[in-house]
């Protein structure tokens, strides 16, 4: 029972990824022939079915900037960098991307650079394998009734200077999460949460900014140069979401 | 409510900060407890008294419950109900002693009491759980008297928002001050929190609070003052309704520190503002939402005389009061004369933090395009001032500019005359190009989301301190297995005695009667034997049935099964055996007893 329970597991998950590669080779089939609306309905969809990639977001975001929409095709290679924050075609295409549409690259904290340098995920296993090796190094071998080696607290210590090293990449992942990506150029950054709100400048598609508050359909985010107001949801979306 | 609202003061956070350390220090007590030898034997003692012991109607005591025993007690005891005095709990602290290498906690809970009637009144004792033991608190009393003649009501601390008397606009950033009073009877400390429980406004709380002299309704006042920042998002009117937490020192008849202070949490009288949209005439070129007052510093150029092609520095300075943080730089129409590129801002927070004014730097990149004398251009820059309900206009004038012909050109061009032209270019600097499709899709995941903030991430990290929590009980375990060796006698000889019943009950099923003898015998020296501390097979039947002795039906079926084992054992008179099935409800109640017993 077990054994079928485990295989039909396998086997959905099987299909799940299966389902994606071959939606991903035709979005890349109809980039290639030049169909840039279908390549990024394709890509798109992976998104909806739940199967992401840094690959496919890369693809998505050169597919979206093919017809035009400079916001959707930033905020795809933010998320793509994000996964995966050595590939340099999609740093590539973000400097282009920011080059043509004349807007700077986000300011960050050096703590949010610092957590650059390795995937989300690779800071939060390290931090927790650091973390927990080491209490278990320190406490385990007590309660386990061992004799107390030197070589446990010497990997203890190293366990918890690793977890030291990974607090402020963890923190800037958290200030991270504020970033997001305005959609459509124009956009209109308002002074007061409201319709009727005087408008102090316009943002282009494609700047990042960091979301600071929260009311009902606006959010209150600043932008580069200290620009802050009001922009509506619809318009802004967070990298990580 | 948005976080904004909810921020903390500095003191709050102090105040949070320091809940923490208590949290933190309380937590390693509870693990140094852990290691230290547990003073399981120490009888828990508990003491209870008013502070002050005589009040007048109206006006609150503290009451206190001391209880003092092995392990920490958390939840506070609930003292009975005395007619004409409410007891309301506040808060308790706990510190930690060793004594004789054991560690002792003393838990202290705090209650606010309050009388409605004068006499004698009596918290009668009551009885509390502490650390799994109960334990008495003895009985308290407090002499309340009737108020003198004249004598004013009791007064808590009140807080009002104070905000200016005039009509508010959307988007400006109105300075108000959140005013904690002085009472009589009470004088506040500091303040926790503040929020925001109605009013279509932002609501900014700042870092610090003050004790000053003010005037409050025509009347000097004194308490404490916090700055706060009010900004209307919606026209209309709206009633502003906050909550604050206040940390208040109750003070005594005399007016003098009664050494009884407490949290409190009290309602902010509602302030009603009336709030009007900017005016849609008169605007000025160059609006681009500042409210305030504001004056502009004298531009600044980083030279007066450059060469064409060269940057050109501007930088202005924006001082004043109101939203200034959130101004945005106005931003240069290009000229056939000038080149402008993005500016740059940054603000600066005045000297006083708690006033939200400051001064906001606009840098400016300038570069000309053709020589001469001219100017920057002119820079429309115009801002709301509220109280005076017009915009008033700072546009930034052109400042002269002395351009002369670019020397990189000209010598550019005499080198052009003199040497042939390159056989090729120079390279250039490379523009930024779009790369190409990635080929293979890689690894798949469901989310491009960091798994932070995800439920099964918070759930595995609970795995490792549950595996150290699982650990640390069965280490427990075995030294108490090992400490009392007893516990695994009594469950080895349980399980012997369930065994042997077990093939007892098959026996008297199959009607076969030696079997069930052997096995009942067997029960029952199994069930009987950790009540003489020695191995089933050396008990003796008569050992068994002084086990026995309380209890006239377990004995009387115990002799008669160990009689017949050994007719059986001895003579071949198995034919004057009773049925086992008869037997087995008695040998089951013997067998029970004796488990019962050990």
């Amino acid at each position: 029972m077990r054994t079928i329970f485990a295989l039909l597991i396998l086997m959905v998950v099987r299909l799940h990824a299966e389902t994606g590669d071959a939606r991903f080779t035709k979005g890349t089939a109809a980039y290639a022939s030049g169909d840039f609306a279908e390549a990024v309905d394709q890509f798109r969809r992976l998104g909806e079915e739940g199967n992401v990639s840094a690959a496919a977001l890369h693809n998505l975001g050169n597919a979206e900037w093919k017809v035009s929409r400079p916001g959707y095709a930033v905020l795809a290679w933010e998320r793509a960098r994000a996964l995966d924050p050595f590939n340099v075609n999609t740093a590539a295409n973000l400097r282009f991307a920011r080059s043509k549409a004349h807007i700077e690259a986000p300011t960050q904290s050096w703590h949010e650079l610092y957590s650059t340098w390795l995937p989300t995920t690779a800071w939060l296993v390290a931090a927790s394998l650091a973390l927990w090796g080491g209490v278990i190094l320190l406490t385990g071998p007590r309660l386990l009734g061992w004799r107390r080696a030197d070589w446990h607290q010497g990997v203890a210590a190293l366990l918890l200077a690793i977890f030291l090293l990974t607090l402020p990449a963890l923190l800037g992942i958290s200030r991270r999460a504020q970033l997001g990506v305005v959609l459509e150029d124009e956009t209109p950054l308002r002074l007061t949460p409201t319709r009727e709100a005087e408008t102090l400048v316009k943002l282009t598609g494609g700047e990042v900014a960091r979301v600071e508050n929260e009311r009902g359909d606006y959010l209150y985010v600043r932008a580069d140069g200290d620009r802050a107001g009001w922009v509506l949801r619809k318009d802004f979306t967070r990298i990580w979401n | 409510m948005s976080d904004d609202e909810l921020r903390m003061t500095n003191f709050a956070r102090i105040f949070g900060l320091a809940r923490r350390m208590v949290h933190l220090c309380f937590l390693l007590l509870l693990v140094a407890s852990c290691f230290a030898q547990q003073g399981g034997d120490v009888a828990p003692a508990a003491s209870a008294a008013f502070d002050p012991q005589s009040t007048r109607i109206g006006r609150p005591v503290e009451y206190r419950v001391t209880i003092t025993e092995a392990f920490p007690t958390r939840t506070p005891p609930v003292p009975p109900a005395v007619a004409g005095l409410t007891l309301q709990y506040m808060n308790m602290s706990a510190s930690m002693q060793f004594m004789n290498g054991r560690a002792l906690q003393t838990t202290t809970f705090r209650y606010t009491a309050t009388a409605t009637r004068e006499g004698e009144l009596t918290v009668p004792g009551f009885e509390t759980a502490a650390g799994g033991q109960r334990v008495r608190v003895p009985g308290a009393t407090l002499t309340v008297v009737a108020p003198q003649p004249g004598e004013a009501a009791y007064q808590p601390v009140r807080a009002v928002i104070d905000l200016p008397k005039r009509d508010f606009f959307l988007g400006e950033t109105i300075l108000a001050r959140l005013l904690v009073i002085d009472t009589p009877d009470e004088t506040p400390q500091f303040v926790a929190n503040v929020s925001k429980t109605s009013g279509t406004v932002v609501f900014r709380t700042e870092l610090r609070t003050r004790r000053e002299q003010f005037v409050w309704e025509g009347k000097p006042a004194s308490g404490l003052v916090m700055p706060l920042q009010i900004t209307p998002i919606v026209e209309g009117e709206t009633e502003l309704n906050s909550e604050v937490s206040v940390h208040a020192q109750k003070l005594d008849p005399a007016g003098r520190r009664s050494g009884f202070a407490g949290q409190q949490l009290i309602m902010t009288q509602p302030a009603t503002l009336r709030v009007l949209a900017l005016p849609r005439v008169g605007r000025l070129p160059g609006f681009n939402g500042g409210i305030g007052r504001f004056t502009l510093g004298k531009p600044v150029l980083s030279a007066t005389e450059i060469e064409a092609g060269e940057p050109l520095t501007l930088t202005l300075t924006l001082r004043g009061e109101g939203n200034i943080e959130g101004v945005p730089a106005p931003e240069f129409t290009e000229t056939t004369e000038w080149q402008a590129y993005k500016p740059t801002s940054d603000f600066q927070r005045g000297e006083d933090p708690t006033q939200p004014g400051g001064t906001k730097i606009f840098t400016y990149t300038l570069v000309a395009r053709r020589e001469g004398k001219m100017g920057t251009p002119q820079l429309p820059m115009s801002y709301f001032d509220p109280a005076k309900r017009e915009f008033v206009d700072i546009t930034v004038p052109p400042v002269p500019v002395v351009v002369k012909a670019s020397t990189a050109a000209s010598v550019a061009v005499a080198a052009q005359k003199e040497t042939p032209p390159p056989a090729e270019e120079a390279p250039r600097e490379r523009e930024p190009v779009m790369t190409g499709l990635e080929e293979k899709p890689g690894r798949w995941l469901t989310s491009a989301s960091p798994a932070l903030w995800k439920p099964w991430f918070l759930a595995l990290q609970a795995a490792p301190p549950a595996l150290l929590l699982l650990l640390w009980a069965w280490r427990k375990r075995q030294e108490y297995v090992a400490a009392h060796p007893e516990f695994i006698i009594r469950r080895r000889a349980r399980k012997a005695a369930r065994k042997a019943l077990a093939q007892a009950r098959a026996a008297a099923r199959r009607g076969n009667a030696p079997e069930f003898l052997r096995a009942g015998v067997g029960a029952l020296c199994e069930a009987a034997a950790p009540l003489d501390s020695t191995c089933a097979g050396s008990l003796t039947r008569g050992e068994v049935l002084h086990a026995l002795r309380d209890d006239e039906r377990a004995t009387i079926a115990a002799r008669a099964i160990f009689d017949h084992a050994e007719a059986t054992k001895y003579t071949a008179a198995a034919a004057e055996i009773p049925k086992p099935a008869t037997l087995l409800p008695d040998l089951e109640h013997a067998v029970e007893k004796l488990s019962d017993k050990s």
